[in-house]
């Protein structure tokens, strides 16, 4: 019989007749019997081998019992392995407790809508290239510095492939919500409106040479809406995206920019989002910006924010609640 | 951190037993060090030999060997230039005043010791760790920083509390001191001047009298009546006549030496200064106890080993979870903040604070029933004593005369002696009492002090000696007022009491109209009856036979036995030769002086206290031991011993036993004898090991006749066999004891003030039995204490989990720190503070004192209860809590694993959660703070079930009931104030703390009954199977 530190536990296999658990306790050695059997086997492992059968009782008071003959000379050996014996039988209940209070709670917890969403009142923006600290620096002669980005893009740009929307999305009438409600019954799954990557004109990528301008200086950012399920974003009016310099000079050196769609408009069909496993295939509208003429080598500051009816862009705290801030630079020799 | 303690060594620190600051250790400095040992031989020296007896002869000398001595003129004093030169030789008559220790270093103690250590610990690595962060520009959060600031606060205003309580009372203490320039008269040059005390030299001739302190050490060179009240010295409450002649090879005994700061209570004397200042006895002792080391109370033993424990716990989380950092792929830097933030986590912020205002609580609980304590821990230590040994004057007894017992008619009848003295039942109809009553009332020199008439008659104050006070009071009291019985009987003559007659006359006019007088006499009884030749059998007069003699040897010896001081009266009926108008002689007595009839005896003691056999005795039961030590005859001593139940009734010492069988001490089986009565002189000639035997043997012990050094060696043998000692004591003599003892009790009321500055405590009262209940208040404030930890240490664990889970899983944090310090410093706290008002489970005056050894205040099993057991339950309830309020936001566990690194990500705005929303990082931080305050609140919930289970540890709450108003208050106010942190509007901004749905405060809920089943049934077990394993493994 091997012996193995004190405090692990092993499957034995000494005893033949059925697996069992066993405690190795320097010199003694206690083997546990497995469920079906229901006896604690000691092993004492001084001089001429000898086993020893212990009954396991049933019910509590035999189990206090249990305590107080180990008491006797024969566990008096064992204790270290014990208090261990009692953790593992604590924790083990413990274990199972947490997990039975997890699963009900699980059960609880709707698949398609969280149950609360008022820290979500107002929709976060974002742009893309998601970059570290969100500041797109493009060196117009060091292919590298942007490449990544380009990469990133183009990835990022792939679900919007007119081909992949038309096989997927449907058509919808643009100006109006495009609600699915479940009218008692599950309208499973939810259809997605097409957002077609045509759509980002200038800035679609497609067919592009200038790698979405950056190759030349005028680089595409990208703006998106965070999705937050059966929200209508707009209260049923029109929105758009509108970009500024943060200052005053920022907006000098910012120049003149392009939006795709036109004046940053985005259709209220996109909305409401009916989560991800329900609304598989959604697609997020998306604003493109094209940056014409940004005064090189100089750090720009731009703002974007959200105009609709229900969503406010004045949060103090959170400084991307219908908004984003992004850093441009394009360093030109 | 200090973890041991240089014994021996005297410095100012550790004159206070509050762990101080650790000496700098500074390895170069060997030379200094060198020195510094030497020094510490020499001051070791000092005091062995201010241990022993103090040696001097000048009591030996003759008038002419110390005129020549001293070089002086016994009738002209010393020339004042002479006086100068000595003066400015030796410096001025005073003690040296102990070492105060300065404000600002009580105040560092304060700060810096014990327990704070390691919340100084905790503040510089949490500025360390932030210095690191915004050196390498790691994320820059601030919470590192606002930890160190709170912990530093934290034990700054700790501190300064703690420095105010024991302010407050050496304030007390300073109000005892009364600050009386003191005068002497000296004769200079043949002339008599007043000079101020400080000024008296070594030679001078000075002159005390009634009314004086005793300005220095005098041997005595003419006495007219002197006495003197040696009790600041020897506890010794009774006068004692002064007289030039040697008389006693000791010092301390002989009569022809006055002692300086003792009293003169009457009587005028002169004599030669042979000592001042410091090398006056008083001096001496007085030195004795500054330069005694002290050691650690218990409680600062017990903090120290319960920061080891902390400390250990808390490198072992930390070093293990660094190395799980590192291998989890975590920079190296990242790495260091964790283990620093796991070690700052572990320590119990709110601890230092609850530990002191519980035992402040106690203090002020102890000060109602006039125990004063001046020391904050030793509080405890009273409760962990195992010996008291106890003076008997004042402690034990009433410190008043009071008449015993009376013998007349052949008979003996007890007096009552309780301090209210209210009926006397003895044979008040027999006409031999009229007749003693009158003797003792007319031949008594003593007088009550005017304008006390509506005070009772045992309070009121008197003139005269103890023992004439005691039958004037008793006289007054069971037969009629003595001032009546005077004006009819008008004293004529009188020859005084002396000790070489030992008898007292004084003729008096008797009442009726026959004109003639009346002789009464009283004195020893042996010289009484001397002079007699009949005696009175009520009332009726019969001749002196040989019955009559045996009857009073008998009663003389039988109220001797007792300790009492027996005085016989009789009379004389002069006859009519000597009518009014007869000029009685006392000098040439020209009045019959023999065939005096004999009337009774009447004996006196100074009785037991009340309260204080039935203290001795819970004392008893308390299984601690009460040895008496007094300055008194053996006899006296151990009557008052078997009076108080110190030696126990049927219990014999080896002398009672010889004399009832009739054997030889030898003869008698050591084993058997339980009780001893050691004479001073032959502790004097034992080893130290023969006194440890006796002290181990014997379970009661009274020392008789001991000096002041003596009560010292006593003390130090006790806590040689690992006892806690209190020892309690009102004269100087008894200040090195005192000091020495682990708790040194002092009276308030007749204490001196050297002792009450050498004590830990002061009793009020001066009773012992309010030792007995500040033993019952120490013991329970330290099972008090064990809860509170065990209550406060267990949300440690549901406050370290998060963060560790945090590493590991890289779920977003759970429990901020902010939330972990409202925790700690704000919920916590009025719980924890209310297991001190909690009642004893058990009554803990029937068991044995705590073993300092192996009853640890923390111990392993405490630990792994509160850190095993609820702690983890409590964790579990906080993280399910946080789970929940997750998962109904929208992100559900099984996406939150690994998610920490884009959450912590503040360029990431757009997180999805496990439905396809999307979170700004402000968005999820409000739900982050939002789970924080859920696992805040789960926390408060589990703490209800939590402070339940602490009130007891052995008995069930239903047998223990809810009668702690505080400890509901508690629950309300830790309730009330988590939710006011919730919801208070501006929370949010102020604490990162948000409001809760309703729902979120019911997670807890049923972890919080689990913890109640769960502790119910661990006690259930432990209740009923005693002394099994898991009351071995669990019980605290």
């Amino acid at each position: 019989m091997q012996r193995l530190g004190p405090s692990l536990w092993t499957w034995d296999s000494s005893w033949q007749q059925a697996p069992a658990t066993s405690l190795p306790l320097g010199v003694q050695k206690i083997l546990l019997g497995s469920a079906f059997t229901s006896k604690i086997k000691v092993v004492l492992n001084q001089g001429p081998k000898k086993e020893i059968l212990v009954l396991l009782p049933l019910g509590v008071s035999s189990l206090l019992n249990l305590w107080v003959q180990l008491q006797g000379c024969l566990f008096l050996g064992t204790f270290p392995a014990f208090i261990l014996l009692f953790y593992l039988v604590f924790y083990g209940f413990l274990t199972a407790m947490f997990t039975l209070t997890m699963w009900v709670m699980l059960q609880t917890v709707s698949d398609h809508t969280p149950k609360y969403q008022d820290r979500l009142a107002t929709p976060g923006l974002m742009i893309r290239p998601k970059t570290e600290n969100l500041d797109v620096i493009v060196n117009v002669s060091d292919t590298e510095s942007w490449d990544q980005h380009v990469q990133k893009l183009n990835k990022f740009l792939e679900p919007y492939n007119d081909s992949i929307q038309a096989q997927k999305n449907d058509v919808c009438r643009p100006g109006r919500y495009y609600e699915q409600p479940d009218n008692g019954v599950l309208n499973y799954p939810k259809r997605a409106c097409q957002f077609n990557r045509t759509q980002l004109g200038d800035c679609s990528g497609i067919g592009d040479p200038t790698h979405y301008g950056y190759s030349t200086g005028q680089p595409c950012v990208f703006i998106k809406m965070n999705r937050v399920i059966n929200f209508y974003a707009g209260a049923n009016q029109s929105m758009n995206v509108t970009c500024v310099g943060k200052r005053d000079e920022d907006a000098e050196n910012l120049g003149s920019f392009v939006m795709f769609p036109a004046n940053g408009n985005i259709d209220l069909m996109y909305f409401p989002y009916y989560g991800k496993k329900f609304h598989v295939n959604y697609t997020q509208p998306l604003v493109a910006v094209k940056f014409l003429n940004v005064t090189p080598n100089v750090e720009v500051n731009v703002e974007c924010r959200i105009n609709a009816a229900n969503i406010a862009t004045d949060d103090e705290r959170d400084k991307f609640a219908g908004r984003v801030a992004f850093k441009l630079r394009i360093n030109k020799t | 951190m200090e973890f041991g303690k240089t014994r021996g060594r005297v410095t100012p620190q550790e004159l206070n037993p509050s762990s101080g600051p650790k000496p700098k250790r500074v390895p170069k400095m060997v030379g200094r060090r060198k020195k510094e040992k030497v020094k510490r031989k020499k001051n070791k020296a000092n005091i062995e030999e201010l241990k022993k007896e103090v040696v001097m002869d000048d009591h030996k000398l003759t008038l002419e060997e110390l005129s020549r001595r001293y070089s002086v003129d016994l009738t002209k004093g010393l020339r004042p230039e002479k006086a100068q030169e000595i003066l400015d030789r030796d410096g001025p008559n005073t003690l040296t005043p102990p070492p105060t220790t300065p404000e600002w270093v009580k105040f560092c103690k304060q700060l810096f010791g014990g327990f704070s250590i390691l919340l100084w610990t905790g503040a510089i690595l949490c500025f360390v760790a932030y210095g690191i962060q915004t050196y390498f520009n790691e994320e820059p959060t601030k919470d590192n920083l606002y930890l160190g600031i709170v912990l530093a606060v934290v034990v700054f205003i700790t501190g300064c509390f703690s420095y105010y309580q024991e302010a407050k009372s050496s304030k007390i203490m300073e109000s005892f001191r009364s600050m009386v320039p003191q005068q002497a008269l000296v004769i200079r040059g043949g002339e008599k001047m007043q000079i101020n005390v400080q000024n008296v030299v070594v030679g001078d001739l000075v002159e005390v009298k009634g009314g004086d302190r005793i300005p220095a050490d005098i041997r005595l060179i003419s006495a007219q009546g002197c006495k003197v009240d040696n009790s600041s010295l020897t506890g010794e409450s009774e006068p004692q006549s002064r007289f030039p002649h040697f008389t006693h090879e000791n010092l301390l005994e002989t009569r022809n030496i006055c002692f300086f700061s003792t009293n003169c209570v009457e009587g005028t004397a002169r004599g030669i200064v042979i000592a001042t200042g410091d090398s006056t006895v008083m001096g001496r002792i007085a030195s004795l106890t500054s330069g005694l080391a002290v050691g650690q109370t218990p409680i600062a033993t017990e903090i120290k080993h319960f920061i080891h424990i902390i400390t250990m716990v808390a490198v072992f989380l930390g070093v293990s979870f660094f190395g799980l950092s590192l291998m989890l792929g975590y920079s190296w830097l990242k790495a260091v903040i964790f283990l620093i933030g796991i070690i700052v986590a572990n320590v119990p912020e709110g601890l230092l604070v609850t530990v002191t205002v519980c035992l402040t609580l106690t203090a002020k609980r102890m000060a109602k029933k006039n125990c004063l304590v001046k020391n904050l821990e030793a509080v405890e230590t009273l409760g962990s004593t195992s010996i008291i040994c106890s003076d008997k004057t004042g402690t034990l007894t009433q410190n008043r005369m009071t008449v015993a017992h009376l013998w007349f008619d052949k008979t003996t009848y007890e007096a009552n002696t309780s301090e209210e003295q209210t009926v006397n039942t003895f044979a008040k109809d027999s006409d031999t009492w009229f007749i003693l009553a009158r003797i003792a009332g007319l031949c008594n020199r003593a007088d009550f002090k005017p304008d006390q008439e509506t005070l009772p008659i045992a309070k009121r104050a008197t003139t005269g000696d103890a023992s004439e006070s005691a039958l004037l009071k008793f006289i007054e009291q069971s037969y009629s007022s003595v001032k009546e019985m005077r004006e009819k009987s008008p004293k004529v003559a009188e020859i005084p009491f002396n000790s070489t007659n030992k008898y007292q006359i004084s003729i008096h006019l008797r009442e009726d109209s026959s004109q003639t007088h009346v002789l009464l006499m009283k004195g020893a009884p042996e010289r009484i009856l001397a002079f007699c030749s009949s005696y009175l059998l009520n009332g009726q007069e019969y001749s002196m036979d040989e019955e009559m003699k045996e009857a009073f040897q008998n009663a003389y010896l039988e109220l001797g036995g007792l300790g009492e001081r027996v005085l016989g009266f009789c009379f004389l009926n002069l006859p009519n030769t000597f009518s009014k108008g007869f000029k009685f002689n006392t000098d040439e007595v020209n009045f019959p002086m023999e065939n005096f009839c004999f009337v009774g005896l009447i004996s006196m003691i100074d009785p037991p206290r009340p309260a204080v056999p039935e203290a001795v005795c819970k004392c008893r039961s308390a299984g601690i031991k009460v040895i008496m030590v007094t300055g008194d005859h053996p006899i006296t001593a151990k009557a008052i011993a078997k009076g108080v139940g110190i030696i126990s009734e049927g219990t014999e010492t080896a002398e009672d036993t010889t004399a009832q069988l009739k054997v030889h001490v030898r003869q008698i089986d050591s084993r058997d004898v339980k009780a001893i009565v050691v004479h001073g002189s032959d502790l004097k000639d034992m080893s130290s090991v023969q006194l440890d035997e006796i002290l181990r043997n014997y379970t009661e012990i009274v020392f008789a006749r001991t000096s002041p050094q003596q009560k010292l060696i006593i003390v130090e043998g006790c806590q040689r066999q690992g006892n806690v000692v209190a020892a309690t004591g009102d004269g100087v003599n008894d200040s090195p004891a005192l000091k020495k003892a682990d708790i040194g009790i002092a009276m308030g009321v007749t204490g001196s003030d050297v002792s009450k500055q050498a004590a830990d405590m002061i009793l009020l009262d001066d009773n012992f039995a309010s030792i007995v209940t500040g033993v019952e208040e120490g013991r329970l404030i330290f099972d008090n204490l064990k809860k509170s930890i065990a209550y406060t240490l267990t949300s440690n664990i549901p406050e370290i989990t998060p963060f560790l889970l945090f590493i590991i899983l890289g779920i977003p944090l759970p429990l901020g720190t902010i939330t972990i310090l409202c925790i700690d410093l704000g919920t916590d706290m009025v719980p924890a503070i209310s297991l001190a008002y909690e009642s004893a489970e058990s009554d803990i005056m029937k068991r044995a004192p705590r073993d300092p050894k192996n009853d640890k205040l923390v111990n392993y099993r405490l630990i792994g209860m509160a850190y095993g057991q609820i702690g983890m339950i409590q964790a579990l309830a906080g993280f399910f809590t946080y789970f929940v309020i997750l998962a109904e936001n929208g992100f559900k566990p099984a996406d939150l694993l690994g998610i920490r690194h884009d959450w912590e990500n503040s360029y990431v705005n757009d997180l999805e959660d496990s439905y396809g929303q999307q979170w700004t990082f402000e968005q999820r931080k409000i739900l982050e703070f939002t789970c924080q305050t859920g696992f805040f609140v789960s926390i408060v919930i589990v703490q209800w079930a939590d402070l339940i289970i602490c009130k007891t540890r052995r008995n069930s709450v239903f047998q223990q009931g809810m009668k702690n108003k505080i400890l509901i208050f508690g629950i309300l106010e830790e309730t009330f104030l988590a939710a006011f942190l919730c919801y208070t509007p501006g929370m949010d901004m102020a604490l990162r703390m948000y409001p809760l749905k309703i729902f979120w405060w019911l997670c807890a809920i049923p972890y919080s009954i689990l913890i109640f089943i769960y502790d119910e049934v661990r006690k259930f077990a432990i209740r009923n199977h005693p002394g099994g394993w898991l009351e071995r493994e669990t019980y605290y």
